[in-house]
């Protein structure tokens, strides 16, 4: 066995690749597809893709009449870029948008397919074959271009010193989360953490996050400059809603444009409405009638879960109109309250102040309307 | 006692329902769907009623809709990502058209009222490509000629 150190070994192995990755940036030229070609190498017919986007049209509020027009334009531009980092997060995000649609899965013109071809998917660590150094060359080749969406995941750890909450290539999620917004015509986050800081950002025992984690838009704000101005579209939830996730981007691919935003930064189209709204135990709640324990008479008859803890009244979300796992329901209608995943720290929120932190706290009757 | 032999003798009492939200509205819709119809003629524009976006209409006011709109001459069904129904209704240039998706659920119901609705018609660019794909099938022919 020869004696060739560590160090000699890897200078090795960084030469050789350094050599590979000069020939394959040899081959780099310049392509701008459109969204139309993409789909037709794709095989997805026009015909396709204008159903799809129907299907999206009324959750979107966009009116039907409008959509041939708007999926003409798209058709004619550039592919949306996509750029996807994942930080302080779980990846359920993710699994809720790639994988809520197992019925489908395996049929070619399934809708993930569909939403996968209609954009370009150009870094995502979760999903992509490359690693290790070609994955950071896709990043950064990704990230040079302009335009492209920054989806992002997990929260941020405010490490500006480099402490190590989070280091990938000797970078902490700070330098990345800069590095990749710079370019970046709009940043999404997806999920509750990276809306909101969610869990990673939940109080420890001192009274702090453990790794002090923030928001993507704080994260942001806190670069200054045009990163603090970038557009930001929060789509909360633990994790987010499928249909919510896909129907935000193809409102981006559609109109390249934000939409319409509630002061959380969540679009208007599916967070507008409480899920207290449209439950179908609101009658219950309206007859005063409510569930105590659960198995109770109460909970057999279906009524309100109020005093289980349920902060559907407090909560924005599209769970009770779009529902979960292909349309077949939502928490309520398996008789468990709502524990309002898609609002701001709803990790420490006291259901009525000084009563202490717990899903199962109920909210006060009285503040909430019929 | 009155023998009940037909129709006519069997004492049914008929009570008229009070007339919901839902029928209500499907009643405006009705006159909207007039209005759409005469812009269609007066002048080319066409009209959409997404039926998705309407949840008050509900049930009844569906059905109400449905069956006042009746059937027409044309129907036609699409394959494509699930299957799409596209019938056009007793009253020509207003069609009725529900999309489904692969796993055969609802995905968005319109009231067209147009005098072909634009899903029917081949895309431009599908056509384009077709024309490549059919040069090359002819290619092929030739050679085993």
């Amino acid at each position: 066995m020869s004696n060739v150190s560590k160090k000699e070994l890897r200078n090795n192995i960084a030469t050789r690749l350094s050599n590979h990755l000069e020939i394959e940036t040899l081959d780099e030229t310049p392509l701008i597809e459109t969204l139309g070609e993409r789909l037709a190498n794709a095989g997805v017919s026009r015909r396709t893709f204008m159903k799809y986007c129907m299907g999206f049209s009324a959750i979107m509020a966009i009116p039907t009449s409008l959509m041939p027009k708007l999926v003409e334009a798209a058709l004619l531009r550039p592919v949306t870029s996509v750029v996807y980092l994942s930080f302080q997060e779980c990846t359920g995000c993710l699994e809720s948008l790639i994988n809520v649609f197992p019925n489908t899965q395996y049929k070619t013109d399934s809708i993930e397919n569909i939403l996968l071809t209609a954009l370009s998917l150009d870094y995502s660590e979760t999903l992509m074959a490359p690693s290790g150094v070609q994955a950071e060359l896709s990043r950064s080749q990704a990230i040079a271009k302009k335009n492209y969406v920054l989806v992002v995941d997990g929260a941020i750890p405010d490490d500006k010193n480099g402490a190590g909450f989070f280091i990938q290539s000797g970078k902490t999620g700070l330098q990345l989360l800069k590095a990749a917004a710079t370019n970046a015509a709009a940043v999404v986050s997806v999920g509750t953490c990276a809306s909101f800081g969610g869990l990673p950002a939940a109080k420890g025992i001192n009274g702090l996050s453990p790794t002090r984690a923030i928001s993507i838009k704080a994260a942001l704000k806190s670069f200054g400059g045009t990163y603090a101005t970038k557009p930001v579209i929060n789509i909360s939830g633990c994790p987010p809603i499928a249909e919510v996730i896909a129907g935000t981007l193809i409102y981006w691919i559609l109109n390249k444009k934000v939409p319409s935003l509630d002061s959380n930064l969540r679009p208007k189209m599916f967070y507008g409405e409480t899920v207290h709204e449209e439950c179908y135990r609101k009658e219950f709640f309206e007859k005063d009638q409510f569930v105590e324990s659960f198995d109770d008479a109460g909970a057999r008859k279906g009524y309100c879960l109020l005093n289980m803890g349920c902060k559907g009244p407090i909560t924005h979300n599209a769970c009770t109109t779009l529902k979960w796992n292909q349309g077949t329901g939502y928490p309520m209608q398996a008789g468990h309250g709502c524990l309002g995943c898609s609002e701001p720290g709803f990790w420490d929120k006291e259901a009525i102040v000084g009563q202490g932190v717990g899903f199962y706290k109920p909210l006060d009757r009285n503040t909430i309307d019929d | 006692m009155e023998h009940v032999n037909t129709f006519a003798n069997i004492p049914i009492n008929v009570i008229s329902s009070p007339q919901t939200d839902g029928l209500i509205l499907a009643k405006t819709l009705l006159h909207e769907v007039q209005a759409m119809l005469k812009t269609l003629l007066d002048t080319g524009q066409n009209g959409t009623l997404d039926l998705r976006a309407l949840p008050t209409l509900g049930a009844e006011g569906y059905q109400f809709l449905k069956e006042k709109l009746s059937l027409g001459e044309v129907s036609a069904r699409i394959q494509s990502f699930g299957c799409s129904e596209i019938q056009e209704t007793a009253y020509s240039g207003i069609w009725w058209v529900s999309h489904y998706n692969q796993d055969d659920d609802l995905l968005t119901e319109l009231i067209e009222v147009t005098y072909l609705p634009e899903i029917l018609k081949s895309p431009r660019d599908d056509m384009a490509l077709s024309l490549v794909n059919l040069g090359k099938l002819l290619n092929e022919l030739a050679v085993y000629k």
